[in-house]
């Protein structure tokens, strides 16, 4: 980092120096690169390396002779240790990688069948699209109210009065208590508790998904729509069954659009917030509400920190595996 | 659902269309019930959110839930709190779209063009910092703003969450417009300068018109996903000058009673702007996408 | 070292700098040419003092001080945000908020790590006569005599019941002891009155550990000794726990209680769904108006039922939640002079009075005002209930205490661990804490 030249008097020199080089052509590029590096360094990179020195002392708040600062001693990896051998970071861990993965599933598949099921022309199909893509424009704070209405524990709620209404209950279910699953079944209750599966992150799944869902299948159905028919009237003439179709034509050919599927989801589901938090609080924590519980709450800025920074990694991580295939496939 | 299948559906079995019919109606059902829920709820009185059987006709359904939006107009009245939301939702989500649009379509036309070493990765990175979780980034972003840039006075203001959101999407931005400049051909751009255009009136003058629906696709999910912010408000914007919609939302369901009627109103007012947007140009943001990232 | 941490400030400062060209001009204060005093108050949006209240209370302060030109700013959060507010607003060199809400559970946090100032003296110099507020509440808000704010209002929970639904069942009162509140429960959802007889706040949040620390006192006891230990897994506080796991095992209260924060509770009891809320002052105002409840003239509220044997100077156990004001440290010295007249201002007796509708006065004069009285026909029992409350530990690492406490209640309530074994292991996590 050092440069002994930044040192010496005739800067302005410099300056034209370094512009000479980059002059014409590439001056426009840089110009013009210049505003996104700028952003990309202030508000990702050195906010992202600010967590990690965080982390790495027990910082918190303090107010001496007036002042207000952040600021705490270098403890080295101590956080990290808290962290691991914290119960509830690996709870709130299992919890962020249930929700994310059950999340990706019924999008990869109900998402093709929803693509599938409107991949054939039919009248009214605007009208049909135009309905089912509303959803996804409902903001997450409005759908997830929205969602805690339908689920209202009481018999008042929403699906708990259909359903009393049909007799399909003899009480209200409580949608929203995290409760264990099969209680009746153990070892079924057990494995599926192991995996952070209760009754209210599935639920919160599906209002998720009640929103999520459109985009992906639209976004899917983009995609199949691109294939040449003639793709299927060769496999036919072939006599290819439907699902050697499918398999065999659809899934690749799709798979393009389907990791930019992913991509979007993954980050949206990875950072998972806003539903969680409005309506559950602090009682069923995956990782990002576990780091804003021990920052603003505890007042645990380091190990808030460390938390933050450990979704931070795994979110860098998974982006990696994504781009890198992605690229790879551009390539081809 | 009154559907008339293609005459090759038709000729393979009526079978699968019935249950082409069935699985669609099931499809509107899920979709609007929760829809229709909301509204219902929004022409309720209060006592009639928490009566067991729920009506699910709009009986004497008033809209005096949505008048209270509008009416009594005084500080810090529901109206008061819902005006400076739904201001503050506007300019931050607009904005951040145009800003988002010109930087970042500048980059990605960089990364697109230029023979600058890394660009790829670059254009990776952009992407990945998009993956990263808000929290992660909110506590430095925290005392960033209060201590060490205290002096700007950036807490509290539009100004700073439309700096946040545009770090939030202009990754997505970058990556997609970059598909779009891959895929028009460089010839188209040479032939214009070869007319004499300099490489800046070539770019607005032939390549960005030509890139017009991944700016639309890009533009309408960049302000979906600004408008749907929840906790960079909560964190650093929590005053009138800088509360959004989500906010507003989420303080109404919280201030006495949960007046689910009153919430539910709030909510289709929130949903109603992004709502128009996905109606008329729902079809755009989907090809936009596709185009801009398959390059099909 | 150095170099980077410059150029870093400096990367960051120039993206907002940039970034913000683009921006539109921020929302700043009305700053006319007259030199005003803002004074920027951080509230919580609650029941009573509401919104609009709080402003009517600023423009009169306003009024009052016309010629120094102060204008009062509130900025209103809902109660859980609260805390992380003051807690990052103390991080800032100097204060966003120069007046703040303070929930009595956080005095000990606010007082070891200096975020708010004690107020001592100023009490001192000009709250003539302190003895005017009743000492628990006091209380609440001193530690090692340091009193870290100024008390505005009075909340604790009452007992309400349904006594329609009691009248039914065949009872002429309220239950006077723990079992007979048991017998009702039970009578009342054997003869299929009500499917649930109670509902209660026991989510996982602050309110279950009210409701925990109230029906251990119930029980006459505290979850912490006077040595400050955690004793959750004796006596009266394990009865307690094992009273509310047995309530949700045998179906008395509604199992919706688990996801249930106190305006849920309140919606329950006010739509005829429970017989039994025990709750915060703002049910008194809700169950008897029209357009917010259902069993309008059937909402009663009472006292508390206790074990024999226990409480027996009160007669009932109640849990204290007071909100006091408070003037953060980070408070330049000049704007301190200004927050401790806003506090003087909004807690004082006569403004007090003037919003009785509001919540129930700190101050015994108003309190027991003819006015009062006329307003609020329970207020022998109000009286009661505060004479009766207990409170939540009061230590500097509180709202971790309290996590786990949440954590383990509600475990043990819905039977995914025994009460015996819940106990243990809260008592264990929070003496694992402390070291």
């Amino acid at each position: 980092m050092a440069n002994p030249e930044l040192s010496q008097p005739p800067r302005p020199s410099l300056m034209r120096r370094y512009f000479r080089r980059v002059s014409g052509e590439n001056a426009w590029f840089v110009l013009l690169l210049i505003p996104a590096v700028v952003i990309l360094l202030g508000v990702i990179v050195i906010p992202m390396l600010w967590t990690l020195k965080m982390s790495l002392a027990n910082t918190s708040v303090s107010v001496v002779g007036g002042r207000g600062s952040v600021g705490g001693q270098f403890v080295g990896w101590r956080n990290y240790i808290f962290l691991l051998t914290d119960p509830q970071f690996w709870v709130a861990l299992r919890e962020t990688l249930y929700f994310w993965i059950v999340s990706i599933g019924i999008e990869v598949t109900l998402g093709i069948g929803m693509a599938l099921l409107l991949n054939r022309p039919f009248r009214g199909f605007w009208l049909v699209r135009a309905v089912i893509f509303i959803p996804w424009a409902i903001p997450t704070v409005v759908n997830a109210t929205l969602w805690g209405m339908i689920f209202n524990g009481n018999n008042y709620g929403a699906l708990n009065d259909l359903l009393l209404r049909w007799h399909w209950i003899a009480a209200p279910v409580v949608w929203l208590n995290p409760s264990p699953l099969f209680a009746r079944i153990p070892w079924l209750s057990h494995a599926l508790s192991a995996i952070g599966s209760n009754l209210a992150i599935n639920a919160i799944i599906v209002g998720d998904e009640w929103k999520t869902l459109p985009l992906v299948a639209f976004l899917v159905l983009a995609g199949l729509q691109m294939i040449p028919q003639d793709f299927y009237e060769a496999a036919r003439i072939e006599g290819a069954s439907a699902w050697t179709q499918f398999n065999k034509i659809t899934l690749p050919l799709i798979g393009p659009v389907l990791s930019v599927v992913l991509i979007l989801r993954t980050m949206q589901l990875l950072r998972a917030f806003t539903i969680l938090f409005t309506l559950e609080g602090y009682g069923l924590p995956v990782l990002s509400i576990g780091a804003y519980q021990q920052a603003f709450s505890f007042g645990n800025f380091g190990i808030g920190s460390a938390e933050a920074f450990i979704i931070g990694v795994m979110a860098l991580v998974i982006a990696y595996f994504y781009v890198r295939k992605l690229y790879r496939e551009e390539m081809q | 659902m009154n559907m008339m299948t293609t005459r090759r559906a038709r000729r393979h079995a009526q079978p699968t269309a019935i249950v082409r019919v069935i699985l669609l109606t099931l499809l509107l059902v899920w979709t609007l019930t929760p829809l229709y829920f909301l509204v219902l709820t929004s022409l309720k009185s209060y006592v009639g959110t928490i009566a067991y059987p729920q009506s699910w006709v709009p009986t004497g359904g008033s809209l005096a839930n949505y008048a209270l939006m509008f009416q009594n107009f005084s500080a810090d009245s529901v109206s008061y709190r819902f005006f400076y939301a739904m201001r503050n939702s506007l300019i931050a989500s607009t904005v951040t779209t145009i800003l988002n649009l010109v930087v970042g379509s500048a980059a990605a036309y960089v990364l697109a063009r230029s023979r600058i070493r890394g660009k790829n990765i670059l254009t990776m990175a952009f992407l990945a910092s998009n993956l990263l979780p808000t929290v992660s980034l909110i506590i430095p972003f925290y005392v960033l703003t209060v201590s060490y840039l205290g002096g700007l006075h950036l807490y509290d203001t539009n100004t700073l969450l439309i700096i946040l959101y545009t770090s939030f999407s202009l990754g997505l931005v970058i990556w997609i417009m970059r598909g779009y400049f891959d895929s028009i051909p460089i010839e188209l751009e040479e032939a214009a300068r070869v007319d004499g255009a300099s490489r800046m009136i070539s770019l607005l003058r032939v390549i960005m018109p030509l890139a017009v629906p991944g700016l639309i696709a890009t533009g309408l999910l960049t302000f979906l996903t600004s408008w749907d912010n929840f906790i960079l408000p909560l964190v650093l914007g929590p005053d009138q000058s800088a509360y959004n919609l989500p906010f507003f939302i989420y303080s109404l369901n919280g201030q006495y009673l949960h007046l689910n009627n009153e919430v539910a109103a709030g909510g289709v007012l929130a949903a109603l702007p992004p709502v128009l947007i996905i109606l008329f140009f729902g079809k755009y943001i989907v090809s936009g996408l596709t185009a801009g990232s398959v390059k099909g | 070292m150095h170099f980077w941490r410059k150029f870093s400030l400096a990367a960051a400062g120039l993206t907002m700098v940039v970034a913000g060209c683009g921006s539109s001009p921020s929302a700043t204060p009305s700053s006319s040419s007259v030199h005003t005093i803002t004074l920027n108050v951080l509230y919580m949006n609650q029941a009573g003092y509401t919104t609009q209240v709080l402003q009517k209370m600023g423009q009169e302060f306003a009024a009052k001080y016309r010629s120094d030109h102060v204008h009062v700013h509130f900025t209103f959060l809902p109660y859980p945000e609260m805390h992380n507010a003051i807690v990052t607003a103390a991080a800032a060199p100097t204060a966003q908020y120069d007046v703040v809400l303070s929930d009595l559970i956080w005095t000990a946090e606010f007082a070891q790590k200096g975020y708010t100032i004690p107020l001592n003296s100023d009490i001192n110099r000009y709250i003539s006569n302190p003895q005017g507020i009743p000492s628990a509440i006091w209380n609440g808000f001193t530690i090692n005599g340091k009193i870290m704010a100024m008390p505005f209002l009075a909340n604790f929970q009452n007992f309400y019941y349904n006594k329609k639904m009691l009248q039914q069942a065949g009872f002429s009162g309220p239950p006077k002891t723990m079992n007979q509140w048991l017998a009702q429960m039970v009578a009342l959802k054997q003869k299929g009155i009500v499917q649930y007889p109670y509902e209660d706040s026991w989510k996982q949040a602050e309110g279950l550990t009210c409701d925990y620390v109230r029906t251990a006192g119930e029980f006459g006891a505290h979850l912490f000794n006077k040595q400050g230990q955690p004793i959750m897994n004796q006596g009266g506080a394990l009865q307690a726990l094992t009273f509310m796991h047995k309530l949700y095992q045998d179906g008395l209260v509604n199992p919706n209680s688990l996801t249930a924060d106190e305006p849920t509770a309140a919606d329950a009891f006010a739509s005829g769904q429970a017989a039994f809320n025990t709750n915060w002052t703002f049910v008194t105002g809700i169950m008897n108006t029209p357009s917010e409840s259902k069993i309008v003239g059937d909402g009663v509220v009472g006292t508390f039922p206790v074990q024999p044997g226990t409480n027996t100077a009160t007669g009932t156990a109640s849990v204290s939640g007071f909100q006091g004001l408070a003037i953060p440290a980070n408070v330049p010295a000049n704007m301190q002079t200004w927050a401790w007249k806003w506090i003087q201002f909004a807690t004082s007796p006569q403004v007090q009075a003037q919003h009785l509708h509001s919540q129930w006065p700190v101050w015994s004069s108003v309190a027991s005002s003819s006015q009062e009285q006329q307003l609020n026909p329970a207020y022998a029992v109000y009286e009661a209930n505060l004479a009766g409350v207990y409170n939540r530990p009061k230590v500097a690492n509180y709202l971790q205490v309290s996590a786990i406490i949440q954590q383990y209640v509600h475990e043990a309530i819905q039977g995914t661990i025994p009460v015996q074994t819940a106990a243990n292991d809260m008592v264990q996590q929070i003496t694992a804490l402390g070291k």
